[in-house]
């Protein structure tokens, strides 16, 4: 037959790549193995072989049978037992397998290509096995004859076929079916018949008794014998039941060995009875002869190599195997797509409800019927939705259909690179969309060599870490958060930063300016620029010009993204986040300019609105390019009128409404007029006179009839050019986290305005409350502002009344900012914004000093100024501090907080300003203190006063002896042990407490907090 | 119901419609007047057929043996896919070609 349907062909070759797909795990699995081979895998993978062989000799397609016959033979050996699957054999087959894939997938050339290399590598094997003396018939199929009932005709099949479908408990009945009988007085075909066999199990063969129908000449005859042999789990009385026939025309054939000759079932039109029919299942003493060597079959060699030396060499025949011979055809998508039936049938009631609901439509809109319209209206809204849902599970599959191959990928690299690594698979059963699924084949396979050659280091070098010689990749998917997460990970050596920096730099493909303000994550993802490669030298696995960035963007073609964690020495972990589905999505709608965009849900990390009165507080210039402060991080922002080039909606000076996303390496936000919401839409490729513009991912149309541009968050950042800010930005930020670490403490400050631009600063820890005032609440009494407050008159005062910095500008709003100073409120009048703020403190104390202010800080680049606040009340209220403090204290009290005039409570404290701050708070209760810079000197100033102190103060991180050091040894040391230790210090963490108190510190705070502090030294302070 | 086209020994014949009990005994009767005629090349297309039922299926078989037992040949030919599969399935193609439609 030369011409063949393009329909039969598609089919047969889809079945063979669907048998091939799995093939390569089970001969993994079966070399793993051994001896101690698992049949039924063996079986299986034979069938495979042996559909695959049936279907090329049914379309005439010569190299791919003779190429599947081989490896039929090699594998029927192989569960006779009689061949053991060694690696070397399991290689042949699989490269063969390999050829075998590359036919069916070029089918159309197959007859051209040359397989006698494989075929007389395959035949090796079994002639080998010859030689072993282990069988004559070694290497052919055992075809097993069905002799039928009351016919000449007799079905023959491989033995294999009939053991397997009696594995799973089945059972395999001849059908001996009449097809006038039992189908055409039912009203049936013959296909209706064939298809309900189908349903009711395997069917393994189906034979016409041809020679019972006789000729043209013979008068039409009364019945057509026809026969089936099905394998099923069902009885006889339920099949009987399901096909509508009688019992008596099923016969069970393992069971019965001899067919009931004794009432024929059906008469020949010509020649004479035949009820000479032998056993039905043939077992050991087979009638006829069983081994049969199939036809066009090339004999089987004779012995020529011996097993040894092929164990130790690999077969001559195998093509000097170049890695880029690794399956690459096999990634070919496919364009056909199999379904569950009961999903269909979903999907047509589905069809016909919808019919039915339009009907209802029409019909309404015909009767101008608002109640039958609604009704109508909801109920297609139900059925489309049901029906989208349902269309969606038809495009999802099972990520294993591609994780399956890697298990191969990972032992061929392996191999060819002489290192060991093993490949842990999880979430095969994951299902995602067939589109994303065949486009995630190139980045994985990529992903994973990159694993092997660059990842995973070589036996000699792993052991030499203490690492198992044999490296583990693991590849797992699953749900999170409405995606899937796919990640590759290996315990290799993960990524150096500083070599892929390097490696960019020679490249020129970044400045070193760019390198000095990356963070190590960003560096790590360097490797997906195009144009990258780390290998020092460019291996044939995974540097072919083919790059990472290839993978990046076959991702985002996916919706998806990348992320890289890596861990010199311990391994990396590339992580890809990814939509269910690409035909719908949920989008958040935005709107600039009066037109609406939609952006993908995935991509958008939150909404924020910044009012208009805190945008200048939360928005600061860095450069040339506004970033944001969001709680402690930077992240550059983008106004998408300007950035689209599009109107810009007026009244900049209103509330902000901001979208922070996220493009998988960085965070930005996008300033838009307004915020819709979020909706799944139907993702439409952009047009072409739209799709080179970077900025846009497609388009949707929207319920209303309208076309909204889905913005492509990348796109975006890349044209507004701030992929550099934003690193720049966590370059800073990082600049601050290591200060901190270096000099461990950071002090938290309040910053106001005080009018004009210059912002100051108060220590937080003297802040009791702050207020939002009104103008009119100022009242001045006696040439003095104050204000009625919580019941009482509580003086008011501003900085500029004692520092030249500026007047209170009243058109800002205004807020009291309550101090107490010596048992007394009073207010400082301030210019909002107000913001907390926390900065290590470098405070310099000269450059700007002048009578209350104690100093500046350099904070964001910007100068802001300390206010003394002390100082200030005490210049405006110079009487409190006189006279208040002793007066209020009673005098016993006085007198035991300080031991004849000598002062009574150590504090160890780094910081100068802090220093003072916090002398000034215990001194404001009466307390003497004596102070020393670091710990060592306090211990000093503690022997110097060792009668006299009662109370120790100190900070804990501190240059030349730290505050837990100082505490053991006060502990330690047989005069002080008794001495109440209060620590201040801004470790937080369970583990510094801990430490805190392991060493003996009687209360741990927190954080400097007048109230809490004074409360502690109250507490702690021996009364005598 | 059938048209058949001749040249010289070889017959094309093209059932009208399908080919169930009625119509399967038309062309059975005909197909036996062109063997008993001598025509021993029989080729059936099959092209307006869609159904072929149990009697139609005997009626190809008939064919078939009348030929061979005479050395001539019977073919199928413009075979509908779902055709095809029954044909395959009930073993046809073991015994005569068809070839599906283009």
């Amino acid at each position: 037959m030369d011409i063949i349907d393009d329909e039969i062909v598609s089919g047969y070759i889809e079945e063979s790549r669907e048998h091939l797909a799995d093939i390569e795990s089970d001969l993994l699995t079966i070399e793993e193995q051994g001896a101690d081979v698992d049949r039924e895998r063996v079986n299986k993978v034979f069938r495979a072989a042996h559909s695959i062989k049936g279907g090329a000799g049914f379309l005439n397609l010569g190299k791919i049978k003779e190429l599947s016959h081989g490896i039929e033979n090699v594998l029927d050996l192989m569960r006779n037992g009689e061949l053991l699957p060694s690696h070397e054999v399991v290689n042949v087959l699989l490269l063969s397998f390999d050829k075998l894939r590359d036919l069916v997938n070029n089918f159309k050339e197959s007859e051209q290509a040359d397989v006698s290399s494989y075929v007389a590598g395959l035949s090796d094997l079994t002639a080998g096995e010859v030689s072993d003396g282990r069988g004559e018939d070694a290497g052919t199929v055992e075809i097993v004859r069905i002799p039928l009932p009351a016919s000449d005709t007799v079905m023959e099949l491989p033995r294999g076929d009939l053991e397997c479908a009696t594995r799973n408990g089945a059972i395999i009945y001849l059908l001996a079916l009449d097809l006038i009988h039992d189908v055409q007085r039912l009203w049936q075909t013959p296909l209706d018949l064939i298809r309900s066999l189908d349903q009711c199990g395997s069917v393994l063969e189906c034979r016409v008794a041809e020679d019972i129908i006789g000729t043209l000449d013979d008068d039409p005859i009364n019945c057509i014998p026809f026969y089936a042999l099905l394998a099923t789990e069902l009885s006889i009385p339920e099949l009987a039941a399901t096909l509508q026939i009688a019992e008596d025309k099923i016969i069970p054939l393992g069971e019965s060995a001899n067919p009931p000759e004794t009432e024929p079932l059906f008469q020949k039109n010509d020649g004479p009875d035949s009820s000479a029919a032998g056993p039905l299942f043939p077992e050991d003493d087979l009638p006829v002869p069983a081994p049969v060597t199939p036809r066009s079959v090339p004999p089987v060699r004779l012995p020529t190599a011996t097993v040894p030396t092929r164990a130790q060499a690999p077969p001559s025949f195998l093509p000097a195997t170049s890695p880029d011979q690794i399956p690459v055809a096999s990634l070919r998508p496919e364009a056909t797509l199999r379904i569950n039936v009961s999903l269909l049938d979903t999907l047509m009631n589905l069809a016909g409800e919808l019919v039915l609901s339009r009907n209802q439509l029409l019909q309404a809109i015909q009767r101008s019927d608002q109640a039958g319209l609604k009704a109508a209206g909801h109920r297609i809204n139900s059925v489309t939705s049901e029906l989208q849902e349902t269309i969606m599970l038809t495009r999802m599959q099972p990520i294993g259909t591609i994780f399956n191959r890697f298990t191969r990928v990972v032992r061929d690299l392996a191999r060819d690179l002489g290192k060991e690594a093993n490949l842990a698979i999880s979430g095969k059963e994951v299902e995602l969309d067939k589109t994303i699924i065949e486009g995630l084949s190139d980045p994985l396979t990529h992903l994973i060599r990159n694993a092997v050659d660059h990842g995973i280091e070589s036996p000699a070098e792993r052991r030499r870490v203490g690492k198992p010689a044999a490296g583990s990749i693991q590849l797992h998917a699953f749900h999170e958060a409405g995606q899937v997460i796919i990640e590759i990970s290996d315990d290799g050596r993960g990524i150096s930063s500083a070599k892929v920096a390097a490696s960019a730099l020679a490249k020129g493909l970044i400045t070193p300016e760019q390198v000095r303000i990356m963070s190590d994550k960003e560096k790590g993802f360097l490797i997906l620029l195009p144009g990258f490669s780390t290998a020092e030298r460019v291996t044939d696995i995974s540097g072919r010009g083919v790059g990472m960035d290839v993978v990046k963007t076959n991702i985002e073609k996916l919706n998806g993204l990348i992320d890289i964690e890596s861990e010199p020495g311990r391994g990396s972990v590339f992580r890809i986040k990814l939509p269910l589905t690409l035909a719908i999505i949920p989008c958040l709608f935005v709107a600039t300019g009066g037109q609406r965009y939609a952006i993908p849900q995935v991509s958008v990390v939150e909404t924020i609105r910044i009012a208009a009165a805190q945008v200048r507080e939360r928005i600061e210039r860095v450069g040339d390019a506004e970033v944001l402060l969001l709680r402690g991080s930077i992240i550059p922002i983008i106004h998408l009128a300007r950035t689209l080039d599009v109107s810009e909606p007026d009244g900049v000076s209103g509330d902000l409404n901001l979208v922070v996303v996220s493009t998988g390496i960085m965070q930005y936000g996008m300033v838009v007029q307004h915020l819709h919401d979020s909706e799944e839409i139907v993702v439409k490729p952009p047009g072409r006179h739209v799709r080179h513009l970077k900025e846009y991912a497609g388009a949707t149309i929207m319920g209303d009839g309208r076309v909204a541009l889905i913005l492509d968050v990348s796109g975006l950042a890349q044209v507004s050019g701030i992929a550099t800010i934003s690193g720049a930005a966590r370059a800073e930020l990082e600049q601050a986290d290591s200060s901190r670490e270096l000099h461990g403490e950071s002090r938290a400050f309040l910053t106001f305005f005080n009018g004009g631009a210059q912002q100051l600063a108060v220590p937080l820890e003297l802040v009791e409350r702050i207020e939002k005032i009104a103008a009119h609440q100022v009242e001045t009494v006696g040439g003095r502002r104050v204000m009625q407050y919580r019941g009482q008159v509580m003086p008011l005062m501003e900085i500029g009344d004692v520092v030249t910095a500026g007047y209170l500008d009243d058109s800002i709003e205004v807020v009291v900012i309550v101090f107490v100073f010596a048992g007394r409120e009073i207010g400082l009048l301030a210019n909002t914004p107000v913001d907390s703020i926390e900065c290590v403190t470098e405070i310099d104390r000269e450059t700007l000093m002048q009578p209350g202010i104690v100093g500046s800080v350099i904070f964001k680049s910007k100068t802001v100024l300390i206010v003394d606040i002390a100082t200030v009340v005490e210049s405006l209220h110079p009487d409190w501090f006189l006279t208040h403090g002793q007066e209020e204290l009673p005098a016993a009290l006085q007198s035991s907080r300080s031991v004849g005039g000598a002062p009574t409570i150590l504090l160890a404290e780094d910081s100068d300003f802090f220093r003072d701050q916090i002398k000034r708070i215990i001194e404001e209760q009466g307390y003497g203190v004596v102070a020393g810079a670091d710990g060592a000197l306090a211990w000093e100033a503690l022997n110097e006063n060792a009668g006299n102190i009662r109370l120790v103060v100190t900070d804990i991180e501190m240059p030349t002896m730290d505050g837990l050091e100082l505490t053991r040894k006060i502990k330690a040391d047989t005069r002080f042990r008794d001495l109440p230790v209060i620590s201040l210090s801004s470790l937080a963490g369970d583990d510094d407490i801990a430490r805190g108190v392991d060493a003996g510190v009687t209360r741990y705070l927190i954080k400097l907090d007048r109230e809490e502090l004074i409360k502690a030294v109250d507490e702690f302070y021996p009364c005598t | 119901m059938t048209t058949s086209t001749e040249e010289s020994k070889n017959i094309i014949v093209t059932p009208g419609s399908n080919l169930t009990v009625s119509s399967a005994t038309e062309l059975r009767r005909q197909l036996k007047e062109f063997v008993e005629g001598g025509t021993t090349v029989i080729i059936l297309d099959l092209v307006n057929v869609k159904i072929v039922d149990s009697i139609g299926i005997s009626v190809l078989f008939a064919a078939h043996n009348s030929l061979k037992k005479i050395g001539g040949k019977f073919s199928v030919i413009n075979v509908s896919p779902e055709l095809e599969k029954l044909f395959r399935r009930v073993g046809l193609t073991m015994h005569f070609s068809i070839t599906p439609a283009e």
